[in-house]
């Protein structure tokens, strides 16, 4: 069973609205938005994504079993970073050569 | 545009859809269908993690040294990224607009798409070999004769291993996109595209997977740092 297709004119919406969040990542990177600046672009890319995956790729009528996937991809994603950065983060580090420049910054 | 599949003398589609009997392991089409875009989409899982381990090394290094990363990141060609995410983003839409053509059976429209599609992702591939011959000319691959120096050199190289790691990564996907679309595009001449509309459809969504990787590629390597 096709699923079904929005319509050019939802299709030609949905291109523009991508293409004016690229413009925004892009445009962010001369914006003086400090510490908000990555949060304004993850924020932006992360609104292309969800436009491409729901209705491109069809996961906002997509059966049940296919929405699972895709998010206990994204679920499972998260957990192995938050158990790999659980390690990474809370042990020292040793200086790699490179690392132990003059000047260098410490590790955390 | 079209040519419908009548004038090719291939009967009706919609008949030659019944007709079209399910693999012996299903009780319906409709069951094939189902279990084919659900079998894509558990692909397509996978390649996340796959990409996830470079996706965790790069915010490792960027929170080690993010003053590093950001120096590294300035190094970049913010125009030809940004120019092949907008071309990612065509070939996005002409490929959905694929889909729509092959589910209503256009094949002229259907293969005049896929074959844009093909030539826009071939179009990012050449900026993308230009823009890797800038960066070798340019010394920024931390293997050879590094050009960052200065206290941000260590993370400034784990920045473009990390660089070239991901985006060769991506390309690696995209060519294997564009061989799946020319070869659709062959398996179409004088042929039905009712047997192939879901085979198509499924083809599409790894098409889309590899444009969506690619804008969080951009965000993370071309504009992780402010140039004003």
């Amino acid at each position: 069973m096709p699923s079904p297709m929005p319509s050019v004119r939802s299709m030609l919406l949905t291109w523009a609205g991508m293409l004016a969040l690229l413009a925004l990542i892009a445009a962010s990177d001369y914006l003086p938005l400090g510490r908000y600046l990555p949060w304004v672009q993850f924020a932006a890319a992360a609104a292309i994504v969800v436009l491409l995956t729901f209705f491109w790729m069809n996961l906002a009528s997509a059966t049940a079993a296919v929405r699972i996937a895709a998010f206990a991809a994204i679920f499972f994603l998260f957990v192995l970073s938050l158990l790999s950065f659980n390690d990474f983060l809370t042990r020292p580090v040793d200086l790699a050569p490179f690392h132990a420049l003059p000047g260098a910054p410490a590790p955390r | 545009m079209s040519t419908p599949d009548a004038q090719l003398g291939i009967p009706p589609a919609a008949q030659l859809a019944a007709e079209q009997p399910p693999a012996k392991q299903f009780g319906t089409r409709s069951n094939q269908d189902e279990a084919t875009e659900f079998g894509m989409w558990v692909f397509l899982a996978t390649e996340l993690m796959f990409f996830g381990a470079l996706l965790l090394g790069y915010a490792y290094g960027r929170h080690l040294d993010p003053a590093g990363f950001a120096e590294a990141s300035r190094h970049t060609d913010l125009v030809i990224g940004t120019a092949n995410t907008a071309i990612l983003l065509c070939s996005a839409l002409t490929m959905s607009l694929a889909i729509r053509a092959a589910q209503r059976l256009e094949r002229g429209a259907l293969m005049s798409f896929l074959a844009v599609s093909a030539l826009l992702g071939l179009l990012f591939l050449a900026l993308k070999g230009y823009e890797y011959h800038d960066d070798i000319d340019e010394g920024l691959v931390p293997w050879a004769d590094f050009r960052i120096t200065g206290i941000h050199r260590g993370a400034a190289a784990m920045f473009y291993f990390l660089y070239y790691a991901l985006t060769a990564l991506h390309a690696l996907h995209l060519c294997i996109a564009i061989i799946v679309v020319l070869v659709y595009l062959v398996r179409l001449r004088g042929a039905a595209v009712a047997p192939f509309r879901q085979q198509i459809t499924v083809a599409a969504l790894y098409w889309h997977f590899v444009d969506g990787m690619w804008v969080l590629l951009y965000t993370l390597i071309y504009v992780a740092s402010p140039r004003s």
